[in-house]
């Protein structure tokens, strides 16, 4: 199991590493380096500072490892923007929104869940069209949109919730119903689907055969092993939010990495950017590693597979 | 089975025969009600937003500070969707606003979709270091947040209508080249392929005209789904101020510009962004009538099978009747 965890890291570690030089290469292919680091009105003498201080006149190569180096140690320079180093800023934000990430992603797997069973016992009942619904609508509805509605709704008209902001469970109320909204409709569907699949497997007829409880087969047998696209879907969710969630931060002031990272475009704040991309890569790179390990528990398949 | 079910058998497979792909393809689309009002709507939006500058063009053009931020109303002098804090007409102002984003979207997935399909198909059919190659930049794409990489490529480039189709073109195509690689790669095993190699066809000519027309069906329906996606980011970028620029309007511009009257004038927002949800659901909607539209062995079945219930209930109707 150790090595397989050793192996898999190993992997994952060479995604985060390809989307740094990809930044890298971005921000050095594209024009004058310097101009992303310094402020618009910089002068001319500046930038030339800037470019002997910063090394940005050395050869391309020179650059990247001096680049990786510094990223291995989290150090993406300072935020123009509030003068603290870049890094401290998105690990001070991550919180925040790893915490809309993961209510998100539960909230969503036990809605989803709920009724995508439902409609998988059912099938052409209520619940059935009900699925068919939520995964048009989550797709389709305009989660700003969405998000301005609630806030008028719940807050200008009715003052029951705060327009923006965090802090109290309030304020995480509407962020969190419109999060929710799209991954679920997706979710109802994988949830549909493969719980039909195991309804009609041939276990599922043993077990009513040797005289099992429905509920028992469903919750015993059924569920768990539905589980795997499913998961595979909610870490997708998770992974998502957990990097995504920039529109619906941005309409509620919710104070995460999403905001950060559209206050950092709207003032041209590049480290900021920068160190955005690295956490969000690791943070992309942990959740695939435990989704694996989840899949290794689940099914005792998977760990023989990798124990061979 | 007497003759005359016979001669109604025969009758009706001839007629089966003859019946062309345009006449299955309606049958199909009258059958499924919710894509054919899906198919009105969009091809009203098109011709609308086709004919707005000489239509409704002339409502946005000049300033009406006598009915600035009017509710909706119906009537002669009515506004329908309202006025903005100019006096605009709001019905105008979107169908304007439907140009740039329908266009967007239309350049945006035909781009993406030939880029994806001509690298799927390379991958796909070459395997190897090119397959690799390929597969690996998909994977890295894939397995980064799609939003975060346009945001960035943003910063760096700018935004504006170009830099938005270019960064959702290079963006967009990673779906495309992963089903199209697998289809090839399933397709270049079979025998057709293998028989049109034996007669001495290259490889230009069996990836041309042997695989390609094989994937369209399912690219046509991948890009009907694109569609959503791309409006759906488009309006998104826009609402954050990093897609389109004023003075070009888009529907998600025109949510945000709607956001900060909020409490005292809702349709501003909310009309743009029902424009986005009904022509995304629109888009949705139809994405399984084209799935069967566009497999020819799929069209002829499916239009058989609605043509044979439409006859059975006329024959109970008829039935019941006499």
């Amino acid at each position: 199991m150790t090595t397989y965890i050793f192996r898999r890291l190993f992997y994952s570690i060479f995604v985060v590493i390809a989307v740094t030089i990809l930044v890298f290469l971005l921000s050095r292919l594209t024009g004058d380096a310097a101009l992303l680091y310094l402020p618009e009105t910089a002068s001319n003498e500046m930038i030339e500072r800037y470019r002997e201080i910063h090394g940005l006149n050395d050869p391309i190569l020179i650059q990247l490892g001096r680049f990786l180096s510094n990223a291995i140690r989290l150090d993406f320079g300072k935020s123009m923007w509030q003068k603290v180093p870049a890094s401290d800023l998105v690990l001070q934000r991550l919180p925040l929104t790893l915490e809309l990430a993961f209510g998100t992603t539960f909230l969503s797997l036990f809605i989803a869940t709920i009724i995508g069973v439902l409609a998988a016992l059912h099938p052409l009942g209520i619940f059935d069209s009900l699925t068919t619904g939520i995964s048009l609508f989550g797709v389709t509805v305009p989660s700003f949109w969405l998000a301005l509605i609630l806030i008028y709704l719940f807050s200008v008209r009715l003052g029951w919730l705060p327009t923006s902001g965090s802090g109290t469970w309030k304020h995480a109320i509407l962020p969190m119903i419109v999060l929710v909204w799209g991954p679920t409709g997706y979710l109802v569907r994988v949830v549909r689907t493969s719980v039909l699949e195991q309804l009609s497997a041939a276990y599922l007829i043993t077990g009513r055969a040797k005289g099992l409880s429905e509920i028992y087969l469903l919750f015993r047998h059924a569920l768990p092993n539905a589980a795997f696209p499913i998961i595979t879907v909610a870490s997708s969710t998770f992974i998502g939010i957990a990097n995504g969630a920039v529109i619906v931060e941005t309409v509620f002031g919710w104070p995460g990495i999403g905001k950060l990272t559209i206050d950092a475009i709207s003032n041209r704040d590049f480290p900021v950017l920068q160190a955005t991309v690295f956490v969000v890569g690791i943070v992309v790179v942990l959740t695939n590693l435990v989704l694996d390990l989840l899949y290794a528990a689940i099914d005792p398949r998977v760990r023989l597979e990798t124990n061979a | 089975m007497d003759d005359l079910s016979l001669l109604e058998l025969k009758f009706s497979q001839f007629w089966h025969r003859r019946r062309s792909t345009i006449a299955d393809a309606l049958l199909l689309l009258w059958s499924d009600k919710l894509s054919f009002f899906s198919v009105i709507y969009l091809i009203a939006l098109v011709i609308a937003s086709a004919a707005s500058p000489v239509w409704v063009g002339s409502k946005i053009v000049k300033v009406d500070f006598e009915s600035f931020l009017q509710p909706p109303s119906i009537g002669v002098n009515g506004h329908i969707f309202g006025t903005d804090s100019l006096g605009k007409d709001m019905f105008a102002r979107i169908l304007i606003a439907s140009r740039v984003s329908l266009s967007i979207a239309a350049v945006v997935v035909a781009g993406s979709t030939l880029l994806g399909l001509l690298l799927g198909i390379i991958a796909g059919y070459y395997r190897g270091f090119i397959d690799n190659l390929i597969m690996r930049i998909v994977d890295l794409m894939m397995a980064f947040p799609s939003l975060l990489l346009v945001l960035v490529v943003i910063f760096i480039a700018g935004s504006g209508t170009d830099k938005v189709i270019l960064v959702l073109t290079l963006t967009g195509w990673t779906g495309y080249a992963r089903v199209a690689r697998a289809e090839t790669m399933r397709l270049r095993e079979l025998q057709f392929i293998e028989s049109a190699r034996c007669i001495g066809c290259k490889n230009r000519r069996i990836l041309l005209h042997h695989i390609t027309p094989n994937l369209i069906s399912i690219t046509a329906v991948l890009a009907s789904l694109g569609f959503v996606s791309v409006i759906m980011t488009e309006s998104g970028l826009s609402f954050l101020g990093m897609g389109i620029q004023p003075p070009d309007v888009s529907w998600g511009l025109l949510v945000a510009e709607g956001r900060g009257q909020l409490a005292n004038a809702w349709w501003l927002a909310f009309f743009p962004g029902a424009a986005i949800l009904t022509t995304a659901t629109a888009f949705s909607l139809i994405s399984n009538w084209i799935s069967v539209v566009v497999d020819p062995v799929q069209r002829s079945r499916m239009a058989n099978m609605v043509q044979r219930s439409n006859t059975a209930a006329t024959k109970n109707v008829n039935k019941e009747e006499s």
